[in-house]
């Protein structure tokens, strides 16, 4: 292991690029300390020490951003319209014709659908913008706190004031956008995945620092004990894979020396990835947002499902709660894959290729037989992926961890994903320079 | 500045492609303009000594030309072809001198370009190849610039494939060497498999220019060139194979995809093959070899067609390049297809080749360090030159602008309707004694739509790649009055209409006709060769139409188009040219011809660890061809560290472990080509297949050496037995073409791949509902 790190030294090529990508990080980590114009910094520093339990609705964001929402900075937004605008955009080619031809047209079309992702990530990011300050306007950004801080977090509310703000916060936004860009082109990794990396590696220590001070050292080094543990379990369960052998009807003269099992169909234990967790805990939150809406007048008595919902969906640490969830998430990893995975489509494009898995027919035996293997193969992967996301709720009941408990949930998913997907380049990256020293 | 940003971004945003400014080169050439009239006046014998002294071997030391020394240039061609050079071929010189390739109109003078920047180039020390699509070309331009290059005393030579091995070697010392870009790669293919210094003819790989470039780069880019070994005679089973895929029926027992790229079997289809054949399960490891056949016979049955695909010439099958519409010469298909063909047609079987080297266009053209292009379009793929070559491109406006009337589309749903509408124009148009042209898809389209138009009483002349032996005498009267001239995307190309057929009373007629007038039938598979053919009316400021007449029918509309657009586009019936029509038929090219920029980068990026790979290889090969084995030796201690032992206990032969380094690159090659084609799974698991690709390679040739190891002690065992490897000399070499015939990616991203599943199944439920 240590001589890669030494040979990526050796490698100016690599070299600089690991470089240029650290710097950039370094950039987007500064940016998210240096507060949007008009903000009063004393106030906001006052509010997020008082504010312990980060209100549900940002915390997603709030994650994503590295917490640079809540501080109200220039880039407050952090990657999150860039991730939205590529959703949508991609969610448009079902509706919209011509997207869906742009999609097919190879690099070409894409380069253009690229074009009008960074269109509505601007878009997006004015439209953020504006919701975000009007809520810091208003001193409803931290909730009802009480604290008189949190109720003047700007210095000005005149309009320009408001029109600055929106403006160098959407201008945060694009420069995000470009950095990721810049990262995948230029460095090393896919820039978004990376920044989003970043951000959620950035809300760790604060995270374990209030363990540290809520709970003791003790208790402190316990949970780091059982994180790496855990992590250790998620580096191993993301690696794991199926690998179904392909032939292909070629006619391959004598024997087969190098890559005997270099062709294969790999069906990964967690073919969905961080997508269900994503997807059930939005859902979950659906009703406390209803219930938020229906909240009575002041005296007056809420609805029984009001408060029946206040009871047991809005707590993270109620059975029910934990139950759904879990359930959802499993639910969900089966639908998702069933999507991504298409037996048939699989099947389809390795007989028109002349692949096929030895002794099955192709076509519709080689459907069914993947098919066998997903859903077997799936089972523990959605059961894994609903314990995974069930840790910062359980630590939260043992160790009263905030809902950003860095060893769990869609943490930790992403950032072993992102961490194990920039090894394989940096590797991958490294084989191609392999031979430079030796041609010269 | 801020303008000029903007007219940049702009550029790089439209789909045409951004060119750079030709101003400087403009401003030179203008400024040559100056010592026009001195020179002119010059006593020969002087101005002959002058120009000598300025274009000696690395006389020039300064990169860029100066307008004096285009001024001379000028005058040289003045004085011994003929010719004035316009401003825009000067100006044409000067960028490509300075590394900029060019796109000139037709009937520009490239030649005479292509000449000058050679002559400037030999000034500044550098040896050049000028390279073209074919043997024709660089035997008539090197023909008609000889004397020019005889005048600097610069000397130059030609290549085509039929210049013998020894020639060569002694070709390729000129200064200046015009050949057809295959021959120059499998001279250098050649030269890398060979068993012996003396069998290399060392082409100098230094400046290069590259008539027609987008044609040479971007559509022959996608197929690697290959040199193969001859190998065992194929056995009789694949007639078999062929007798019972000839009995199949579409639909029954295949589906051909609508792009018609590929073609799968059905349920039926294999158990019929399995009863034919004999065999219990077509899919086990057992059967590997009949599965192979089968595809390959399959591929050849459904998706191959007589006429479009391939000729049967001379008892041999000849491939159409199809974006030039010429015999490919020298090119085969994949092993196996080609048996298959073969069979099917019923021609002798050739030979079997073993894959020795292989190296593509990109590979060709990476050996040399100046290159630069020049082309009628060069603009529409100037991002792919600038990416992967680093060649910018800028444009030379022709002298005289373009007089040429470019006519709406014409859009009809059916075949038929559009062969009425044809008709009827070409009558108009020779009534009035104006020249047409048509261009077709196909070869069998150009010969049905012949019989066609002779069935109406006309007379059309039939040009295709069948009868390209009269090319220069058809397109040389295809300009004459009430000419009416039938062909294929073969005279796009290179071809020079000349109004009148070169008499000029009745170019003066023609001209009062409007010029010739070229009906498109079909929108080829990109839009530069749309360009090319439109192209040949209208030269030289000379006046011209061009329409096109298409149909929703043709084939690349019903298999590229996207279905909600064409069934739309059918809604509109009689009237097809509605918006709908138009826009189908755009993207339906679109789609083809990007499809066909993503392939040509997949060649490159799939290519480039292997090339490294072969580069290093080549590296230790040079040192036994030598008769050292100290290059092996070094190489396998400093990358197979874990292998401390010492590599070669006592004596080894250099030429038999040379022969192993080779036979061993051969095996590692085929391995490489299956891994290539099951990359694309990799996306399933979410890994990016090149990266994972690449992965494989690296880990793949840490064992090449050991496997050339074992190799050699097996074979030196058998020489001291008696019975080993005996040298027959070189190995034949026998160069075939071979492409990959898959798209990278067929998967996509997760996410992509989930919206695009989640659509089929919208689709497919709505479908289910309007059966019910």
């Amino acid at each position: 292991m240590f001589s890669a790190v030494a040979r990526i030294f050796r490698t100016p090529d690599l070299r600089r690029k690991i470089g240029f990508t650290l710097g950039i990080i370094a950039i987007y980590r500064l940016g998210s300390f240096i507060p949007a114009p008009f903000v009063d910094f004393k106030n906001v520093q006052a509010c997020l020490v008082s504010d312990q339990t980060t209100s549900g609705a940002y915390e997603l964001i709030n994650l994503f951003s590295g917490g640079a929402l809540l501080q109200l900075s220039i880039f407050a937004l952090g990657i999150m319209p860039y991730i939205t605008a590529s959703i949508i955009t991609q969610l448009l080619r079902v509706v919209i014709p011509h997207f869906e031809t742009l999609y097919k047209e190879g690099q070409t079309g894409q380069a253009k659908l690229t074009q009008y992702t960074r269109y509505l990530t601007i878009f997006l990011g004015v439209l953020q913008s504006t919701t975000l300050i009007t809520v810091a306007r208003t001193g409803a950004l931290f909730g009802n706190t009480g604290v008189p801080a949190c109720e003047n977090l700007l210095t000005t509310d005149t309009w320009y004031a408001v029109l600055l703000m929106v403006i160098t916060m959407t201008a945060g936004t694009g420069l995000i956008m470009w950095m990721g860009e810049l990262i995948t082109e230029r460095g090393i990794g896919n820039g978004m995945s990376l920044l989003i990396f970043t951000s959620i590696s950035a809300t760790f220590p604060a995270a374990m620092g209030s363990i540290w001070s809520a709970k003791g050292p003790e208790i402190f080094f316990m949970v780091i004990a059982v994180g790496i543990v855990i992590m250790a379990l998620v580096v191993f369960v993301e690696q794991s894979q199926r690998r179904i052998p392909v032939q292909y009807a070629k006619r391959m003269v004598g024997r087969r020396t190098y890559g005997g099992n270099n062709t294969y169909i790999p069906i990964k234990v967690n073919m969905a990835g961080v997508v269900p967790v994503i997807f059930a805990s939005s859902l979950l939150y659906l009703p406390a947002l209803l219930a938020q809406f229906n909240q009575p007048a002041a005296g007056q008595d809420p609805a029984a499902w009001v408060t029946w919902i206040n009871d047991y969906l809005t707590k993270g640490d109620h059975p029910l709660y934990m139950l759904l969830y879990f359930m959802l998430i499993v639910g969900f990893t089966y639908f998702y894959v069933a999507i991504t995975f298409n037996p048939e489509e699989v099947a389809d494009n390795m007989k028109r290729y002349g692949g096929f898995i030895p002794g099955i027919r192709a076509g519709r035996p080689t459907a069914e037989y993947l098919d066998y293997v997903l859903t077997r193969v799936t089972l523990p992967g959605s059961v894994y992926l609903g314990l995974i996301a069930l840790i910062p709720l359980i630590a939260l009941g043992l160790v009263g961890a905030n809902a950003n408990f860095p060893f769990g949930g869609a943490s930790i998913l992403i950032i072993v994903g992102v961490g194990l997907e920039t090894v394989k380049q940096i590797d991958s990256q490294l084989q191609q320079r392999h031979y430079e020293g030796l041609l010269r | 500045m801020r303008i000029q940003a903007i007219a940049e971004l702009r550029a790089r945003l439209s789909s045409d492609g951004p060119v750079s400014s030709a101003r400087i080169y403009l401003n030179l050439a203008r400024d040559a303009a100056r010592w026009e009239q001195k020179l002119r006046d010059t006593d020969h014998q002087v101005f002959h000594e002058q120009a000598l002294g300025r274009f000696t071997r690395g006389h020039e030391l300064s990169t860029g030309v100066s307008g004096f020394e285009l001024a001379v240039l000028r005058e040289v061609a003045r004085r011994v072809l003929g010719v004035r050079a316009s401003e825009g071929q000067l100006a044409a010189t000067a960028a490509m001198v300075a590394g900029v390739s060019v796109e000139l109109d037709t009937g520009e003078g490239k030649t005479l370009v292509g000449a000058f920047t050679a002559c400037a180039m030999f000034a500044r020390g550098h040896s050049v190849h000028i390279l073209t699509t074919n043997d024709y070309l660089a035997a008539r331009d090197s023909g008609s610039m000889v004397a020019l290059f005889r005048f600097l005393r610069v000397g130059s030579a030609h290549i085509s494939s039929l210049t013998p091995h020894r020639e060569r070697a002694d070709a390729y010392l000129k200064d200046v060497v015009y050949a057809p870009l295959h021959e120059v790669g499998y001279d250098l293919l050649r030269d890398r498999v060979a068993e012996r210094v003396e069998d290399r003819v060392r082409p100098v790989c230094d400046a290069v220019i590259l008539d027609e470039a987008d044609a040479l780069i971007i559509d022959a880019g996608a197929s690697p060139l290959v040199i193969a070994r001859d190998d065992a005679t194929p056995m009789s089973l694949i007639h078999d194979v062929t007798a019972v895929i000839n009995d199949l029926r579409d639909v029954v027992h295949y589906r051909i995809a609508p792009d018609k790229t590929s073609v799968v079997l059905t349920e039926q289809g294999v158990h019929e093959i399995e009863t034919r054949l004999r065999v219990p399960n077509l899919y086990r490891d057992d059967a590997r070899d009949i599965l192979a056949y089968v595809h390959a016979a399959l591929s050849a049955a459904a998706l191959l067609e007589r006429g479009r695909d391939y000729l049967v010439r001379d008892g041999r099958i000849e491939l159409i390049n199809t974006s030039l519409g010429r015999i490919a010469h020298q090119h085969r298909y994949p092993d196996g297809l080609q048996l298959a063909v073969e069979s099917k047609e019923g021609v002798p079987l050739s030979r079997t080749g073993t894959v020795l080297d292989a190296i593509s266009v990109h590979g060709i053209i990476s050996a040399y360090t100046r290159p630069v292009g020049m082309s009628g379009t060069l603009r529409l793929v100037s991002l792919d030159l600038m990416d992967h070559y680093g060649m910018p491109v800028t444009r030379m406006e022709p002298e005289k602008a373009v007089a040429r009337i470019d006519q709406p589309d014409l859009i009809f749903r059916t075949g038929n309707e559009q062969l009425e509408a044809c008709v009827r124009m070409v009558k108009l148009a020779l009534e009035r004694g104006q020249p047409v042209l048509i261009g077709t898809a196909s070869i069998p389209d150009s010969e049905w739509l012949g019989g066609r138009l002779r069935a109406v009483g006309l007379t059309p002349v039939v040009l295709n790649a069948r009868n390209d032996s009269e090319e220069a005498s058809v397109i040389g009267q295809a300009g004459k009055e009430g000419r009416l001239t039938v062909s294929t995307q073969i005279s796009g190309r290179g071809a020079d209409i000349v109004l009148g057929g070169g008499d000029p009373e009745e170019r003066q007629r023609v001209l009062e006709h409007g010029g010739l007038l070229v009906i498109a039938l079909t929108r080829y598979q990109s839009r530069r060769i749309d360009a090319q053919l439109r192209g040949r009316a209208g030269r030289r400021g000379d006046p011209g139409h061009t329409r096109a007449i298409l149909s929703l029918e043709d084939p690349q509309v019903q298999g590229f188009a996207p279905k909600s657009l064409l069934s739309r586009a059918e809604a509109d019936g009689e009237s097809a040219g509605g918006r709908a029509g138009r826009i189908a038929i755009v993207a339906a090219q679109r789609a083809s011809e990007y499809r066909h920029l993503d392939r040509h980068r997949d060649v490159i990026a799939y290519g480039k660890l292997l090339a490294e790979q072969r580069a290093v290889i080549l590296l230790v090969r040079e040192e036994l061809l030598a008769g050292s084995c100290e290059a092996f030796d070094r190489y396998v201690a400093r990358t197979a560290a874990n292998n401390s032992e010492h590599f070669t206990h006592g004596p080894v032969d250099p030429r038999v472990l040379l022969r192993c380094v080779d036979l061993e690159w051969s095996a590692y090659l085929a391995e490489v080509s299956i891994i290539r084609d099951s990359a694309h799974l990799f996306a399933l698991e979410g890994k990016s297949p090149l990266a994972q690709y690449n992965l494989i390679l690296g880990g793949m040739f840490e064992r090449y050496w050991e496997s050339v190891r074992e190799r050699t002690t097996r074979a030196h065992a058998e020489i001291s037995n008696g019975y080993g490897t005996t040298y027959s000399g070189p190995p034949s070499t026998d160069p075939s073409i071979w492409t990959y015939l898959l798209e990278s990616d067929p998967y996509g991203s997760t996410l992509g791949r989930f919206i695009t599943n989640l659509r089929a199944r919208g689709a497919r439920r709505a479908t289910d509902r309007s059966d019910r």
